[in-house]
């Protein structure tokens, strides 16, 4: 597997720099494209047609480019990596989610990656600010079985949101998902989610919702109890409600649910995974700037259990960035220090990824690295 | 960055010279952008914590209200409880995992006397010195080791110089993490309702013995109404077998008939009120099936011919002959049903058929079926067919008489071999009664003295000829009519008054059976049949040719249960009910000598 990544901020660097790194001796079969809305994401994916890539593309809250010589994380631009990988070992589909709710979304993704591959591993980027995340993962998972491995975001739009998108090398989607498929017998995928977020304040209780939308909490419309609580206004929302998410407890398990988006009328909030009725909730926060000890340690441990990797991919949420401002570059030189090798990624609404063997599942708040490897490579 | 700041200016102020500055600049500028990039990380921590400390703020003073509210709703909560708790009738407490109290109500420091905080921390034992709490404080150790209830744990506390009962709930008390942290009891006084027990108690043991004293009663008078009834019977018998002209015999007939049917009545309200008494006797021996049903074809037979009806009794060949179980009752039930269809059939025929239902663990279960082709019963009959002092009508008791206690015995009786009695039936058309009943299996051989075996097979060879017969009755009456039917059978009658009497004719005579009544002055017939064992064992051991075992059969009238036990302890073979006739001595004669050599 080879692979380089850059940065562009204008379309045209993008272009120059693309037809600058493919020639001859570097043909790349794969790309990763993590863009901000505020360039043209149509004209971005067109940037990549007249190559023979297949394109794993998202709108995001961010980029990350990190080559141990920049800064690493920037806005308003595109960060890409191009590779060039064992063609038999990986596929890509882009999914239209009109008309299908997030599980069937999911199921339909694991569905097409169940036909190529007997024991598929995915990496899956989800567009649409009502997309239920935990859903989309429980969709894979049912279909292609609980112990598949899957790594991903939900698409951002630099804190407007608005519309997300996910693009490949030929179509765009405001509601639906992008996927590639990995042969796991040729390309290992595996990863690690963190948080560090703690809980703040008195427990409260989920008294009404549906899935991902929460119309009560403790009987009070869901959008008072979040204004009350942190004084802020309607338009502070759902951008503060991704720096103070609510963790819910439900049989025993403790997840992060962040605010995506708000319903002024109904007075609820849409979350970006399930927030189950009768669960118990309190808000959370970022203990502060040591949170990224606690990452940094996470990672160490992780790369210290860990194969050799050839590539890596990361999907960290927004509010890290917000809450941790230049500082996270931190953890992610750690990560990239780690490995000896670049990274590439976007702030995201929401992660999706197995912590370490654990089961796939769907965050707010991590930091969720992807690290790529082609098994041949362990072998020899 | 202070290192960094104080770096740049320890440079700066080492400039003296354009030329130094020029040697400077590179690593100034370097230092410089350095602080810029610090600089710009403080700011933005600065800004962060500025926006953050508003929303913190915010969160923590609404927190506060919210925790705040919670205390207040929570020591409304307490509040309640606690009135709740003070208000429960009975003696509430917490104990912790060392058995201490930890929470007790008001009732619980009105029984003790003491006040809350002298009771709290401390262990029964401490507040009541005298209370032997050993078995107690173990029994709460164990609700709190195997975390389970115990309920209404009894036990009595002095106070005062008065006894206390009290009942306790005791219920393991678990942590929201799962282990048992403690218990929680709840003590009711029940000395109130532990008074009115003792009162039933005793009331209850003087219904039984009104009961017992009402059974011996019962028991007595069946003897007195027997007694008489044996005379009447047997006198009529012995009439009849003098030169009477026809008048005479159709009267004595009459006679005979009215009084066997009396004998009959007495004996269905005598099985009813043992029945209702509880007191049935009812034994479990080997019997033969098939020979009680020819008893049963044989007694029937004369009567249904009288009537012209066909009488058959039919026993399928899978239905096991030897049974265990009581074959009188047995036999009782199915004379009871099929001499009720003879009364009610007027021609065609009665049948009896036994099948083989299905086995069960120890046990045959065999369905007896009477069918007949008389009146039937209409629907409303079914109804009351099996209670009590019921009969299909009033006509149906003018017209064909009896008590209307058959059934109602058959089907107790029924009951008591773990089968079912009912009745299928179409008016006018006929009726099938049937009936279940649970027999043992055989699984053992009785094992008697060859010797005995012979002696006994030789005695049933003589039965029906010509017996050494040693009588034991006071009443003259009975005498009178016993001697007459043993003589009439060809036996040989040696006649004593009493007990005593009979001892000295035994040593000195030689006798194949002994009829030995049970109530007689002098001495009574169970002291008697021990002294003729007695006097039996003394000679084998003197001379071990000499094995002998007369039979000796009691003679009663008080057929009442615990009779046969008497009996049988005694040293007896067997019992008759007075008043006997030749036959029926012939037949138990028959029957317990088989059953013995068998």
């Amino acid at each position: 597997m080879i692979s380089k990544s850059f940065k562009a901020s204008h379309l045209n660097t993008l272009e120059s720099k693309l037809s600058a790194l493919i020639n001859e001796s570097f043909r790349p079969n794969l790309a990763f494209v993590f863009a901000s809305v505020e360039l043209d994401i149509a004209k971005v994916r067109a940037a990549f047609e007249k190559y023979n890539l297949l394109v794993f593309g998202a709108s995001t809250c961010g980029e990350i480019c990190f080559d141990g010589s920049n800064e690493g994380i920037y806005e308003g631009s595109v960060a890409v990596t191009l590779v060039e990988l064992n063609p038999e070992a990986f596929a890509g589909i882009l999914i239209d989610g009109n008309g299908l709710n997030s599980l069937d979304l999911g199921k339909a993704v694991a569905a097409w990656g169940k036909k190529l591959f007997q024991k598929p591993a995915f990496l899956i980027a989800v567009s649409g600010l009502t997309a239920n995340g935990q859903e989309v993962v429980e969709g894979v998972l049912e279909t292609a079985g609980q112990n598949t491995f899957m790594f991903g975001g939900l698409a951002g739009d630099d804190a407007h949101f608005i519309e997300t998108f996910v693009f490949n090398h030929d179509l765009i989607n405001k509601n639906g998902a992008v996927a590639i498929a990995f042969d796991t017998d040729l390309v290992k995928l595996r990863g690690l989610a963190t948080s560090g977020w703690v809980s703040i304040g008195s427990d409260k209780v989920v008294t009404k919702a549906i899935g991902n939308v929460v119309y009560t909490i403790d009987n009070e419309p869901a959008l008072k109890v979040y204004k009350e609580h942190l004084n802020i206004s309607d338009d502070d929302l759902p951008e503060i409600g991704i720096e103070y998410p609510l963790l819910v407890k439900k049989d025993n398990r403790e997840v992060l649910r962040a605010v995506t988006g708000i319903d002024k009328e109904q007075q609820s909030l849409v979350f970006a995974g399930t927030v189950p009725q009768d669960a118990i909730v309190t808000f959370s926060t970022s203990p502060g700037f040591e949170i990224i000890e606690h990452t940094i340690k996470d990672i160490k441990q992780f790369f210290k259990d860990s194969d050799k990797a050839d590539l890596m991919l990361l999907f960290s949420c927004m509010s890290r960035h917000r809450a941790l401002g230049p500082v996270i570059t931190e953890e992610i030189a750690e990560a990239s220090h780690q490995a000896g090798l670049p990274i590439t990624g976007f702030f995201t609404y929401g992660e999706i990824g197995n912590n370490g063997p654990a089961r796939c599942d769907f965050y707010n708040e991590t930091f969720t690295l992807a690290v790529i490897s082609e098994n041949y490579k362990m072998e020899s | 960055m202070s290192k960094l700041i104080a770096d740049i200016i320890e440079k700066l102020n080492s400039i003296k010279t354009s030329e130094d500055l020029d040697d400077s600049r590179n690593q100034l500028f370097e230092q410089l952008m350095a602080l810029k990039k610090d600089t710009e990380a403080m700011q933005f921590k600065y800004d962060r914590a500025s926006k953050e400390k508003n929303i913190l703020y915010s969160l923590l003073a609404k927190t506060s209200k919210d925790l705040n509210l919670a205390v207040t709703n929570l020591k409304i909560r307490a509040e309640e409880l606690s009135t709740l708790l003070s208000a429960i009738p009975a003696l509430v407490y917490f104990k912790n995992e060392k058995l201490e109290y930890q929470i007790v109500n008001n009732a619980f420091e009105d029984f003790l006397n003491l006040k809350l905080n002298d009771i709290l921390g401390k262990k029964i034992k401490e507040l009541l010195p005298d209370y032997q709490s050993s078995d107690y404080d173990k029994i709460e150790e164990d609700v709190i080791k195997r975390g389970v209830p115990v309920y209404n744990l009894e036990e009595i506390i002095k106070k005062q110089a008065r006894e206390i009962y009290l009942s306790t709930n005791l219920a393991p008390v678990k942590s929201s993490t799962g282990p048992v942290i403690g218990l929680v009891g709840v003590s009711y006084d029940i000395t109130v309702r532990k008074n009115y027990e003792f009162e039933l108690t005793r009331a209850k043991e003087q219904a039984e013995a009104g009961t017992r004293a009402k059974s011996e009663f019962l028991a007595n008078m069946s003897h007195e109404i027997r007694t008489p009834m044996n005379g009447i019977i047997g006198m009529a018998e012995i009439l009849k077998h003098t030169h009477l002209d026809n008048e005479q015999l159709t009267h004595l007939e009459a006679i005979e008939v009215s009084a066997n049917s009396l004998l009959s009545l007495i004996n269905d309200v005598l099985d009813f009120s043992k029945i209702e008494a509880g007191k049935l006797d009812f034994e479990i021996i080997v019997f033969d099936l098939r020979k009680v049903l020819t008893d049963v074809e044989r007694i029937l037979s004369t009567k249904a011919n009288e009537k012209g009806l066909e009488f058959r009794v039919i026993c399928d060949d899978n239905v096991p002959s030897s049974l265990k179980g009581d074959p009188h009752r047995l036999k009782q039930i199915v004379l009871n049903l099929a001499s009720n269809a003879i009364k009610f059939t007027a021609k065609g025929y009665v049948e009896v058929h036994i099948k083989y239902d299905k086995p069960k663990p120890n046990h045959h279960l065999l369905r007896f079926e009477v069918s007949d082709t008389g009146i039937g019963v209409s629907k409303d009959g079914r109804k009351s067919l099996f209670k009590e002092f019921s009969q299909v009508d009033a006509s149906t008791t003018r017209k064909y008489g009896g008590t209307g206690l058959g059934l109602s015995i058959s089907k107790k009786l029924v009951q008591m071999m773990n089968g079912k009695i009912g009745m299928e039936s179409k008016f006018g058309k006929g009726s099938t009664f049937w009936f279940t009943a649970e027999l043992g299996k055989i699984d053992a051989d009785v094992k008697a003295t060859t010797v005995i075996q012979q002696e006994k097979l030789d005695l049933i060879s003589r039965i029906d000829k010509d017996l050494s017969v040693l009588l034991v009755e006071d009443n003259k009456i009975n005498q009178k009519i016993a001697v007459y039917n043993l003589t009439q059978a060809g036996y040989k009658v040696e006649l004593a008054e009493n007990g005593h009497e009979a001892v000295i004719k035994f040593k000195n005579g030689k006798f194949d059976l002994i009829l030995m009544d049970v109530l007689m002055p002098v001495m009574n017939g169970f002291r008697a049949t021990q002294k003729i064992r007695a006097i039996e064992q003394y000679r084998t051991r003197k001379n071990k040719d000499y094995v002998h075992h007369v039979p000796v059969i009691a003679l009663t009238a008080n057929a009442m249960k615990g009779d046969r036990e008497a009996c049988l302890a005694a040293g007896m073979d067997g019992y008759i009910s007075k008043p006997f006739k030749q036959k029926e001595l012939a037949e138990l004669l028959h029957n317990l000598l088989r059953g013995q050599v068998q």
